[in-house]
């Protein structure tokens, strides 16, 4: 379906313009909005987990409608069936066949709303489609159209009538993003827009179109990633398994994930090759909810966040000075070009 | 019986037998029960040297009557502890990967070190004066009628306070309002310490800029010959940059060993040592010379001169403007000395 490519910089100028764009309607979130495009570019799922009212589902719709995709929602409810979700299959009496009806699953990008609100076996059905991109009912499976983008929306502080998302599901999110509360200068602005507008939502204009988020997906390929960015990547995703606060640390997909997200960092900053910040940037979102604390940090209301951002803080980074020599490196300049 | 195959006690568990854990466990065990004991009997036997005696009751001790002495015990205590709570904080400042129930352990020792540095002394003083300094019975004599010495009788002490209010007694009244205060005073200041209040610091921010100033431009002279003499412009980006490291930790910002470049930089930015715009754009070039394989050419060197260039027009600017105020401040300081 790749009709294009794009080079990281296009790419990443092209990222660029879509924020641009999702700004207009969503106001003050740069750094959440960036963490999405990311996700995005990186080919993972998104969880946005905040308090109601924070503008999740207006950032969602607000990505599918520029980036050009096929946008579907599906509210989670305590009701929700499997078959709600993916589809079943059905008579048909014209022909006198079982025939699959679709689901809302098969979209390019799907709004999970509030998650966390139906059984775990509603929940499961997804796992299929974030991991394989395919669905499997009655002995067939059903590829999803591509990309396909899951940005589910999970609210943090209710417990009555919720389901956790069990850990085997929020290792399929690449990334999980908080959104907070506006500045008072930010909510101001967000007010003002809305009055200036006289309309409820801005309209945005669609700058890509699916070929075109395949296109830079397939540019982030092309970012480098030296061999001390690999051992800090690896050194990272080791500490949170024996960290002492830490019960169960990131899985190998933490760091498959830590170095896209990382990769996604370097286009959307023009770069085809990484740096440390890259990684630092996104440690926490890629790896805080894949961490299970121990018991006795519950209690003392002790975030996963916190728990990384404190580790990131203390594993070295790579040192100024390479151990390889810089010839080496000028030597496999030359051969590769 | 037991079965041939059948398990140890040890090997059910899957856990090894250390010889003498029983005993050692014994042992511990025993210790406990001889420290509780030898308090509860000292306590007992307390209890039963003045049993007539209150609690708070002054009775025969040394410290009775004795305010200074009391007082000097409180300064002691406070600077002990000050002394304590310094020596702990060195031992476990850096420790960062505590488990919780060590962590908890040291946030509470933070908290109630300087808590009974200040509350034991205080609860001392304010007990002292209310306490009842009265003379105890006396101790019923033996009856052993087989002593031919009669037994001492006791003489209850003249009474200390006369209740007058003369001159002596008002100057004794502010002498320990005076010592009170001292007390206080003292209390606080070791509580401002101990809580690491933050104090001026005059002059310390000018003697630093000109430290940086005279560091930083010494690494730029190094990292220009770096520039200058090296033939492979990667390896010379790299060491111009490891050379503003270097000044940087001289001058007091050091590069954390979790530290970015951007991290490193953003400090020194703040600090006002180095500007933004040539700081962001040597960092750019360093990015490309260590973490890329881009082939590195003239036109990267000359972008790290120009970088170069800038931050030494910078730090000259800064220099130059640096001058009259150290020759103001000199003449200053001369003024004040002279008579």
């Amino acid at each position: 379906m790749t009709t294009e490519t794009l080079t990281p910089q296009q790419a990443g100028q092209l990222a660029r313009e879509v924020l641009a764009e999702i700004e207009r309607a969503v106001v003050g979130k740069p750094e959440a909005l960036e963490l999405v495009m990311l996700g995005v570019l990186a080919g993972g799922h998104i969880l946005i987990e905040d308090l109601p009212g924070l503008g999740k589902t207006l950032l969602a719709r607000s990505f599918a409608t520029t980036l050009g995709l096929e946008f579907r929602r599906i509210q989670f409810t305590p009701d929700l069936l499997p078959s709600d979700v993916s589809g079943a299959p059905f008579y048909d009496q014209r022909s006198g066949e079982m025939v699959f009806r679709p689901g809302p699953l098969f979209t390019h990008l799907l709004l999970a709303d509030e998650i966390n609100r139906t059984p775990p076996k509603t929940q499961a059905a997804l796992l299929e489609a974030m991991a394989e991109s395919q669905v499997s009912i009655d002995g067939t499976t059903h590829r999803l159209p591509d990309p396909f983008v899951v940005i589910a929306t999970a609210n943090p502080i209710e417990y009555e009538g919720t389901y956790a998302l069990p850990e085997a599901q929020l290792d399929r999110f690449l990334l999980r993003v908080r959104m907070g509360y506006l500045a008072a200068e930010l909510e101001a602005r967000m007010l003002r827009a809305r009055v200036d507008r006289a309309a409820p939502e801005a309209v945005l204009r669609p700058l890509s179109n699916p070929a075109q988020v395949l296109a830079m997906r397939a540019a982030l390929e092309r970012v480098e990633v030296s061999d001390d960015l690999v051992e800090y990547i690896v050194a990272l995703v080791g500490a949170t398994r024996s960290h002492p606060q830490i019960q169960v640390g990131a899985s190998p997909r933490g760091g498959l994930a830590l170095v896209q997200l990382a990769r996604a960092r370097a286009v959307l900053d023009g770069r085809d090759f990484l740096t440390p910040e890259d990684v630092k940037s996104v440690a926490v979102p890629a790896l805080a909810h894949r961490v299970t604390l121990k018991p006795e940090l519950w209690v003392r209301q002790v975030d996963s966040d916190d728990v990384l951002a404190a580790l990131v803080a203390q594993v070295p980074t790579p040192q100024t000075v390479p151990d390889k020599p810089a010839d080496s490196l000028a030597d496999a300049a030359v051969a590769r070009s | 019986m037991t079965a041939p195959d059948a398990p140890g006690p040890g090997e059910r568990t899957g856990r090894p037998v250390r010889p003498g854990s029983d005993e050692a466990a014994h042992t511990a065990a025993l210790r406990r029960v001889l420290a509780v004991g030898a308090v509860a009997g000292l306590a007992f036997a307390a209890l039963e040297l003045r049993p007539a005696g209150g609690l708070l009751t002054g009775g025969g001790a040394p410290l009775n009557d004795e305010f200074g002495l009391v007082l000097l015990l409180a300064l002691g205590w406070l600077v002990l502890l000050e002394r304590t709570l310094r020596y702990y904080r060195t031992q476990v400042r850096h420790l960062v990967d505590l488990p919780p129930r060590a962590y908890r352990l040291r946030e509470a020792a933070m908290r109630l070190i300087p808590l009974a540095a200040i509350g034991l002394p205080l609860v001392l003083l304010f007990l002292y004066p209310t306490a009842k300094h009265l003379p105890l019975p006396p101790l019923p004599a033996p009856e052993d009628s087989r002593s031919p010495r009669p037994l001492p009788t006791f003489q209850p002490p003249p009474p200390t306070r006369a209740g007058g209010h003369g001159l002596l007694g008002v100057l004794a009244l502010g002498i320990t309002i005076l010592a009170v205060l001292a007390v206080l005073t003292c209390a606080v200041l070791v509580w401002r310490r101990l809580r690491r209040l933050p104090k001026p610091a005059a002059g310390h921010r000018v003697r630093r800029t000109r430290t940086d100033e005279r560091e930083l431009a010494d690494a730029v002279a190094s990292a220009r010959r770096a520039l200058l003499q090296g033939e492979d412009p990667r390896a010379a980006v790299i060491a111009c940059y490891a050379a503003m490291e270097d000044s940087l930790a001289d001058s007091g910002i050091e590069r954390l060993i979790a530290d970015s470049p951007t991290d490193l930089l953003d400090r020194a930015v703040t600090a006002g040592t180095l500007r933004g715009t040539d700081a962001g754009a040597l960092t750019a070039l360093f990015h490309e010379a260590r973490f890329s394989r881009h082939p590195m050419d003239q036109t990267h060197l000359s972008r790290a001169r120009a970088a170069l260039d800038a931050i030494a027009e910078q730090l000259g600017e800064q220099a130059a403007r640096a001058q009259p105020q150290d020759t103001a401040q000199r003449q200053d300081v001369s003024t004040e000395v002279s008579p």
